[in-house]
């Protein structure tokens, strides 16, 4: 297990709490797309979310080596609305990465964009991510 | 003939069970009187028990119970991968194998939650697979359901901090501790299994919660905010083992509990199930079973949680006795 933080960024229309929401529910997407989800199914998201203590900024806390399942039914059109960032062509080269392992996995670290700053278990840390649970 | 007196000569007070059904749960047999089925009373319904802002726990507390919690199933992307269902409580008034399940997800025909995981053999009974599983599938609580009637239910919503029910083993019953299920981390899941709930504390609150510790750095009940918690276990800490909270008074097993470090929590939990009740002042206004604001503190193993908001003293010895009755704990 390697843990990643990925503080999200607030984009036009959407603060960091919304955004990394929508991402992290799409990630979810990718093993469990809308499609095949039940209005009652409680489980939304793929990864827990924190948020900094000081500043209020976002981050999902993922798991580089986690093979993330691929169901054939996925569907990446909402998922690259919300990277604006993102190069066409990475984007490009994402569908057709996730549509060649339809049906398998894909560890986590290979879908994180590299327009995403990720921080290991130290730097998040270091950066206050992290609370002081000392009293 | 309204009423049986006997069953093939065995008086009919003499039978404890029907088929593993609890006769006093029977009420019928092909439609003649069997006997009167007392009403069946919980902790909840008891005057003693009432009142409680949440509850939730791994048997049924209130006669007005219907589910005892949602899970869901992995199968590795096989059939019927990330499927939820609601769980009641089988005829003896918990939860087991053979609890019916309900309002599950599309394709889901399952009937108990034995076929719902595909478990195969266990205790005897051999659990068909309606749903055609390729596996057997591991189980995770997403919604551990609020029997107080206040719909305070602990959710949660995200896949990799759910924790575990059923190891996914074939042939394996659901995770137990002295004989009852237990809810704990998942194996294979980050160290932030919680369970997150709204409940506003008062200034005498009171947490029952039947659990231990099996791992170096648990949290029982984490407040509204990360410096909020109550009998937090660290092993070899100092550092108090409360925070957020004011006037924490402890027992553990009916009778006071010294314990001020989280050190002293670790030690005197670690694979000890235990009934630790806490009598504490706070303003928190939601709280989570487990810790949600680190991915370093674990979710201490935990079989039953009820919060109220309202002074126990008189009643903690009365609650404590149903409490271990039921689970045996000293």
């Amino acid at each position: 297990m390697a843990t990643v933080y990925l503080p999200v960024e607030p984009t036009e229309g959407m603060d960091s709490a919304e955004r990394a929401e929508a991402l992290d529910a799409e990630v979810w997407r990718l093993r469990r797309p809308l499609s095949l989800q039940s209005p009652q199914d409680i489980t939304k998201y793929y990864y827990p979310r924190i948020t900094h203590p000081d500043t209020g900024q976002v981050a999902i806390v993922g798991d580089t080596t986690e093979d993330v399942y691929i169901n054939p039914a996925v569907d990446l059109t909402d998922m690259l609305a919300l990277l604006p960032e993102v190069p066409q062509e990475e984007k490009d080269g994402l569908v057709m990465f996730v549509d060649a392992n339809k049906g398998g996995s894909i560890p986590f670290g290979q879908l994180i964009p590299s327009t995403s700053t990720q921080l290991t278990q130290e730097e998040a840390e270091a950066l206050g991510w992290l609370p002081d649970i000392e009293p | 003939m309204p009423d049986i007196s006997k069953i093939n000569a065995v008086a009919v007070a003499d039978i404890e069970k029907l088929d593993s059904i609890l006769a006093a749960n029977i009420e019928k047999v092909n439609g003649l009187v069997f006997s009167t089925a007392p009403a069946f009373v919980g902790l909840l319904d008891e005057t003693y028990g009432s009142g409680a802002a949440a509850a939730y726990s791994v048997r049924r507390l209130a006669s007005a119970t219907t589910v005892l919690l949602r899970v869901r199933r992995e199968t590795a992307g096989g059939t019927g991968d990330d499927d939820e269902a609601d769980v009641a409580y089988d005829s003896n008034n918990e939860l087991s194998l053979d609890s019916a399940i309900s309002n599950a997800s599309t394709g889901v025909t399952a009937t108990t939650l034995g076929q719902f995981l595909n478990v195969g053999t266990v205790n005897g009974t051999t659990y068909t697979n309606p749903d055609s599983l390729t596996v057997t599938a591991s189980c995770f609580v997403d919604e551990w359901r609020d029997q107080s009637g206040n719909a305070n239910h602990a959710e949660q919503t995200a896949q990799g901090n759910q924790p575990q029910i059923h190891s996914g083993t074939v042939n394996t019953d659901l995770n137990t501790e002295n004989g009852k299920p237990i809810i704990k981390n998942g194996a294979d899941t980050a160290n932030r299994n919680a369970l997150e709930f709204a409940v506003n504390f008062s200034n005498d609150s009171w947490l029952f919660s039947v659990c231990l510790v099996d791992a170096s750095f648990s949290a029982l009940i984490e407040g509204a905010t990360a410096n909020d918690f109550v009998a937090l276990a660290q092993a070899g800490s100092t550092t108090s083992c409360n925070s957020g909270a004011s006037n924490v008074v402890l027992y553990k097993d009916g009778s006071s509990w010294s314990a001020t470090t989280r050190g002293n929590v670790y030690s005197d939990l670690l694979n000890n199930q235990s009934l630790v009740v806490a009598d504490f002042d706070a303003s928190w206004t939601s709280g989570a079973i487990g810790y949600k604001s680190s991915p370093s503190i674990e979710l201490q193993p935990v079989q039953e949680f009820i919060i109220w908001t309202t002074d126990q003293s008189s009643n903690r010895s009365a609650i404590e006795t149903n409490i271990n009755t039921y689970f045996s704990i000293y």
